[in-house]
């Protein structure tokens, strides 16, 4: 089986600059929730609606883009009786544009089951990611 | 709720089966020559017999793999027809909502830009 079997990678340059394609990715589109996108804490749980679909996720890091450096946005979703999946997602200057990345798989490593018994072990995680919180500059 | 891959009950432990380099290598290793047994694994890789036979044993339960007689008393393993088809749909539905969210998101930040 190739290394990518179960991996999504997705990518777009986008004719805008790196801050309006992150505030535009995180609010007005509303990948995560509206509080969520607020504050963007590290640890911080949310859930999102989707064509009738629910999912719930947390988010693993956030460091928007500035002065070059390109924009990291990492979370785990999963839908109630789904296995939970990470998605990274990359702003990256390209000249006057930028380019968007998005990574959707399942972990390379460490503990993986099925989706019912990841909702504690992520509030778990958020609880354990207390005191390293990221604030969106 | 809508009849989605990601909700397909098997997607769970395939995906927890997968998540383990060794045993997509062994995966690899069936895809490229349809059978593996527990003395060829040990031969190839780096693990103990007994190591080699829990990987196995995980992506028979997972239903990734099924055993099949060999020569002798040897149990060699195979794909399960059809097992890898919840992964595929899955990658295709992720893919495609990942392909509306991008253009949602490049509409969005143009705009917003110009």
């Amino acid at each position: 089986m190739p290394e990518s079997a179960e991996r999504v990678r997705r990518e777009v340059l986008i004719e805008a600059d790196p801050e309006t394609v992150w505030e535009q990715a995180v609010r007005t589109e509303a990948w995560l929730d509206e509080e969520t996108a607020d504050e963007l804490d590290v640890g911080e749980g949310f859930a999102v609606r989707e064509e009738g679909r629910t999912r719930e996720g947390v988010v693993e890091a956030a460091d928007p883009p500035g002065d070059g450096r390109p924009g990291r946005l990492v979370w785990w979703w999963w839908e109630e009786h789904g296995p939970a999946t990470r998605v990274e997602v990359l702003v990256v200057p390209s000249g006057p544009a930028t380019r968007v990345v998005v990574v959707e798989d399942l972990p390379a490593r460490g503990p993986v089951m099925a989706g019912a018994a990841w909702g504690p072990r992520l509030r778990g995680l958020r609880t354990a990611a207390v005191g390293r919180v990221v604030v969106p500059a | 709720m809508s009849a989605a891959a990601a909700d397909d009950p098997r997607l769970g432990a395939i995906f927890a089966a997968l998540s383990d380099a060794t045993r997509r290598t062994v995966i690899a290793t069936l895809l490229a020559e349809g059978e593996v047994s527990v003395p060829m694994l040990t031969e190839r890789l780096p693990i103990t017999r007994q190591a080699v036979a829990k990987h196995l044993a995980t992506l028979d339960a997972s239903g990734l793999v099924e055993p099949a007689r060999g020569r002798g008393r040897e149990v060699r393993y195979r794909l399960r027809p059809g097992a890898l088809a919840p992964v595929s749909a899955w990658v295709r539905e992720a893919e495609t909502a990942w392909d509306a969210r991008l253009a949602r998101l490049k509409g969005a930040a143009e705009g917003a830009a110009g």
